[in-house]
């Protein structure tokens, strides 16, 4: 990841109002909104029928 | 006059307190066969996702106890299990948030469940000094920057004078002992009351259970995970939720 993006630097701001957050924390925040929405959405597998009667 | 027998012998605490257990968590709702279906949704696997970080942290955390600052900082082991502590508690707080949507949004506390939502909300809130201690515990510049901006944060809002988090041995012992032990305590209280209570139903069953039990003891019928005699005929499933009986995990 280090090679990819430059971490020897501070940080992008985002300023909105009040609102005074850093880039890669809005990355996360809108990734865990993403896996929030996908495990409400996504099917879940059905479990393989396994033979034994219960 | 009546004559009454021999008076009973009295119990020992230790039959008290199993009897009261057992009553309380009786061996197939302490380790159940198997989940009702309404678990199969990715939104229920959450709960066990913060549990295995949790358990990878917990790992990593006594191996970095047991070699020390020097270890962690110098050698490339250090550096690795370092890492994985890091970054098993950022999987942490992200799985753990999402687990706290899911249960806000389906109003987990229904059905006598209120001590279920308060041990998972109160371990949310643990966890977040128990982070914050770790991060002024790495012994370098960075641990140094955040206790310093911490330390004012404390001040602010008028605790900074029971905790110095210039104090490397303070903010270390609640890191490793005292913060994780009141973690861990609360995530068994939590475990154990979703055993008791059972999964929080999603809302649709909720509506069938309740219509199906009758309108006198509607309430009840969400105490507990629901049976096939508990579940009316489904008529379809909806967002990925089937109202169907219980079934055995394979």
């Amino acid at each position: 990841m280090a090679a990819i993006f430059n971490l020897n630097q501070p940080a992008h701001y985002v300023h909105w109002h009040f609102i005074d957050v850093s880039l890669p924390n809005i990355i996360v925040i809108v990734v865990m909104l993403v896996v929030f929405a996908a495990a409400i959405l996504l099917p879940f597998p059905k479990p393989r029928e396994s033979g034994i009667e219960s | 006059m009546s004559v009454s027998g021999p008076p009973a012998p009295s119990k020992s605490w230790t039959l008290r307190l199993r009897e009261r257990a057992v009553q309380a968590l009786p061996p197939e709702k302490l380790l159940p066969e198997g989940q009702p279906t309404y678990v199969a949704s990715w939104i229920y696997v959450f709960g066990v996702l913060s549990l295995s970080s949790l358990a990878v942290i917990i790992l990593s955390g006594c191996v970095l106890a047991l070699k020390g600052p020097d270890w962690w900082h110098f050698t490339g082991v250090g550096h690795f299990f370092n890492s994985v502590h890091l970054w098993s508690v950022e999987l942490f707080f992200f799985v753990m948030v999402i687990h706290l949507w899911g249960k806000y949004w389906m109003a987990a506390w229904r059905g006598g469940r209120a001590r279920v939502w308060i041990t998972g909300a109160i371990t949310f809130l643990v966890a977040i000094p128990c982070a914050l201690t770790g991060y002024v515990s790495q012994q370098n510049f960075d641990s140094q920057w955040i206790s310093t901006q911490a330390k004012d944060a404390m001040n602010a809002v008028g605790i900074g004078a029971f905790f110095n988090l210039l104090n490397f041995g303070q903010m270390y012992s609640y890191h490793i002992l005292l913060l994780p032990t009141a973690i861990v305590l609360l995530v068994v209280a939590h475990v154990l009351l979703v055993r008791k209570h059972g999964v929080v139903p999603p809302f649709e069953l909720t509506g069938r259970l309740a219509a199906a039990d009758g309108s006198a003891s509607g309430t009840a019928a969400l105490s507990a995970p629901p049976t096939a005699s508990d579940v009316p005929a489904p008529s379809g499933a909806e967002g990925g939720v089937a109202a169907e009986p219980v079934e055995p995990s394979s």
